[in-house]
């Protein structure tokens, strides 16, 4: 019976709510075996969908439209593509562009020739089109203009590319917005969100994107055969599974996290699970240790191939470069053979490591158990119109706790220090895209958007001063309309620990970035390349196996670059 | 209008119109006449009156009231009839909702458009003999002047744009060719 109980895992809280939920650790999270284009990979590998490619209609200048497959169990869904001829001075990243070197939408079943005449009329418009509930999500992407000439031209003359310069972009094509959602005319989520294969986040997003990827290959291929027949060859396949799909993102996704607390909250919570769950086992075996040993050394060569212009996160890739050394080392003093060992590992890297490499070893620990972990993902989604009542015999008193034990991080903040209050969310008439403005320096104020809960709760417990502790929610909302919004939330994450940024977000400190890199960690992005404080590009599916090679390779095992090829 | 009560017009207008019941209509009415009735503080305005029954899980305090769009109360009623049915009627029109399913019928629900009338409202717990209304994914083609009345209220909270702030707000840089 003793030696039973020594050998059983024991329970470890997860991490607090007040370390997680800062924005300089959630902008240092790494993808996971729980992201969501590593769940949906699994599902379709697991389900043994097969994929085809029915047209492929483009011309010598790049230009036309192709079709691709996704074949499951029970439905199927098709990436519309249209390539065009993009001149030079049309090509932005920006998500106000107005014509890009390809459009797409994923459509819902096989399209017959009078969709595609449809879709051609509007996709390759974009936002000034019109989708149908046919359709499910709507995204463009732009070439990564030299790295596409280079291939094109290595292949053209039968030779691989250089994996070198590969690494320095990572991809050829990267897309500038991936709409969802009804976006557009696009079919509404409450319309598919019952279906078990999108079940999770954004995977039908995630499903577009990653056929984009073999569409950007193909077209690659297609204009080195364009430009000489003869000798043109096909990407090896080691070689092409270098290039991901890049993504341009900008401020349109920051209000996403906290406008979404409950969503937020179970992704985050998921993770910190799987954290808890792998730190209470209590002996890890020789299978796992290598496992993760190997896993170390890749990981720091994707670190060792991550490039930016930032200041901001050259400074923490150099961090994390030397932090993975020192792991490196530590692992050599075995602290793996220790009992607990990955708990062991998590405290040692809290003292010794920054948030990069905290959060990049965190999320290692968890590959080597998906068994234990994986199913973890189908928690990672919400329904949140039910939470979406108030709750009105909710009595002040207990309002008042909640408040106090939720937001007790806005106490110490000043909210009447201008560098405080520095910033106010809007929208933009002109784009209808989220902005950041500076609210002491030009005229925003009366449009600012409610994505300040640290402030907006404090100006709730100042009004709730007065009331007494049996009087209802109700009450004090007829009296105070203007603290609807607020009410609702308090009373929305007061049961979920990860629901709430501990964060100032109208702060003249915060960087948007922070917030993106959190999402988008959550999506599976990597090669984090922050362009300014408020847009970033990412690599997604950099390693990933094609279509075609999904039934034989592993995707989980590709998340990492091999030690190999590099 | 707040936040938090935008909230709650966004959810009855999304509700009323999955049920094929004309939201759109009738929050655009009422908002075209909504500062009349000084934002939304008296209880003649049917969004305060349902954020009432729907904080205080009762609707007893709300029949008999007199107030404009009566249709736009039934979404905050509705959260109430998860056990028993509940029926809305004002004037000759009869509304009742059960476990959120509609029933009625459009001869039922004809009036309660006039934009500048009270209308008394009766609450009770009884059933109405019509057909469930069918749920629907789309709204529907005559109500998109309604739907361009909202878009135009929405766009009172976009900020016009300046040149600084289309330069700075987003940070994106204006050339791709990289």
């Amino acid at each position: 019976m003793i030696e039973q109980e020594e050998l059983s895992n024991t329970t470890i809280k997860k991490r607090a709510s007040s370390k997680v939920m800062r924005l300089k650790r959630m902008g240092s999270f790494h993808q996971s075996r729980l992201s969501f284009m590593r769940v949906l990979l699994r599902r379709l590998k697991r389900e043994n969908w097969h994929f085809d490619r029915p047209t492929f209609d483009i011309n010598k200048k790049g230009v036309g439209v192709a079709t691709y497959r996704a074949i499951g169990p029970k439905r199927t869904y098709t990436l519309v593509a249209f390539a065009h001829d993009l001149p030079a001075e049309l090509r932005s990243d920006r998500v106000i562009a107005e014509a890009w070197d390809a459009t797409f939408t994923l459509f819902d079943g096989t399209p017959t020739q009078v969709d595609i005449d449809r879709l051609s009329q509007n996709v390759p418009l974009q936002e000034a089109g019109r989708i149908s509930e046919k359709e499910i999500c709507l995204s463009r992407a732009n070439r990564s203009v030299r790295l596409f000439e280079y291939v094109t031209e290595c292949l053209s003359k039968g030779e691989q590319p250089d994996i070198s310069e590969i690494e320095k972009v990572g991809y050829l094509m990267r897309t500038t917005a991936v709409y969802g959602s009804a976006k557009f005319g696009a079919c509404d989520r409450n319309n598919w969100a019952q279906r078990e294969e999108f079940s999770g986040s954004f995977q039908p997003e995630l499903l577009s994107v990653w056929l984009i990827r073999t569409f950007a290959i193909d077209m690659v291929e297609h204009m080195a055969k364009v430009r000489d027949d003869k000798n043109a060859v096909r990407l090896s396949p080691d070689i092409r599974r270098r290039f991901g799909v890049g993504n341009s993102t900008g401020l349109g996704m920051a209000p996403f996290l906290i406008n979404h607390p409950a969503l937020i909250h179970a992704w985050i919570n998921a993770r910190e699970t799987a954290i808890a769950t792998v730190r209470g086992i209590k002996k890890a075996d020789r299978n796992e240790i290598d496992q993760f040993k190997s896993l170390i050394a890749r990981a720091s060569l994707n670190a060792n191939t991550w490039h930016t212009d930032h200041a901001y996160q050259q400074k923490k890739i150099e961090c994390l470069r030397k932090d993975f050394i020192k792991v490196t080392n530590i692992l050599e003093n075995n602290i793996l053979e220790q009992p607990y060992p990955w708990n062991g590992l998590i405290n040692w890297c809290e003292e010794n490591l920054g948030f990069e490499g905290q959060e990049q070893v965190a999320s290692l620990i968890l590959e080597p158990y998906g068994e234990r972990i994986d199913d973890l993902a189908l928690q990672m989604c919400v329904d949140e119109s039910n939470s979406f009542r108030i709750q009105g015999k909710q009595h002040v008193k207990s309002l008042r706790q909640d408040l106090s034990n939720l937001y007790d991080w806005a106490k110490a903040i000043d909210f009447n220090n201008k560098k405080a209050n520095a910033r106010v969310w809007y929208v933009s008439e002109e784009k209808l895209e989220p902005r950041l403005g500076e609210r002491h320096e030009e005229p925003i104020e009366p449009y600012e958007q409610p994505l300040a809960p640290g402030r907006d709760v404090k100006l709730l417990m100042h009004d709730l001063e007065n009331w007494s502790d049996d009087e209802v929610v109700a009450a004090f909302l007829m009296k105070h309309p203007e603290h609807r919004h607020i009410v609702r939330r308090v009373q929305l994450v007061s049961d979920k620990q990860y629901a709430e940024i501990q964060d100032n977000t109208i702060s003249s400190k915060m960087l948007p970035i922070d917030l993106l890199r959190c999402k988008l960690s959550f999506f599976g992005a990597t090669k984090f390349d922050p362009r300014s404080d408020r847009w970033v590009r990412i690599t997604m599916y950099q390693g990933a196996p094609f279509p075609d090679e999904l039934a034989t390779l592993d995707p989980d095992d590709l998340a990492y670059p091999p030690l190999s090829i590099s | 209008m707040d936040w938090g009560m935008a909230e709650e017009a966004g959810f009855a207008v999304e509700w009323l119109e999955a049920r094929n019941l004309a939201g759109t209509k009738a929050m655009a009415d009422y908002l075209s006449i909504a500062s009349l009735t000084s934002d939304f503080k008296y209880d003649s305005c049917p969004l305060k009156l349902g954020c009432m029954v729907s904080d205080l899980n009762d609707w007893n305090h709300a029949n008999k009231a007199e107030i404009f769009q009566p249709l736009l109360l039934l979404p905050f009623v509705a959260a109430l009839a998860d056990k028993q049915p509940i029926l809305l009627s004002w004037d000759n029109s009869q509304v009742c909702v059960l476990k959120d399913v509609v029933y009625t019928s459009s001869t039922n629900t004809h009036t309660g458009f006039d934009k500048e009338r009270l209308f008394k409202i009766r609450i009770s717990t009884e059933a109405l003999n019509e057909k469930p209304l069918e749920f629907k994914r789309r709204v529907n083609k005559d109500a998109e002047t309604h739907v361009k009345t909202l878009t135009q209220l929405a766009h009172k909270t976009y900020a016009p744009a300046t040149e600084a702030s289309r330069l700075a707000g987003a940070g994106a840089g204006l050339n791709d060719n990289d």
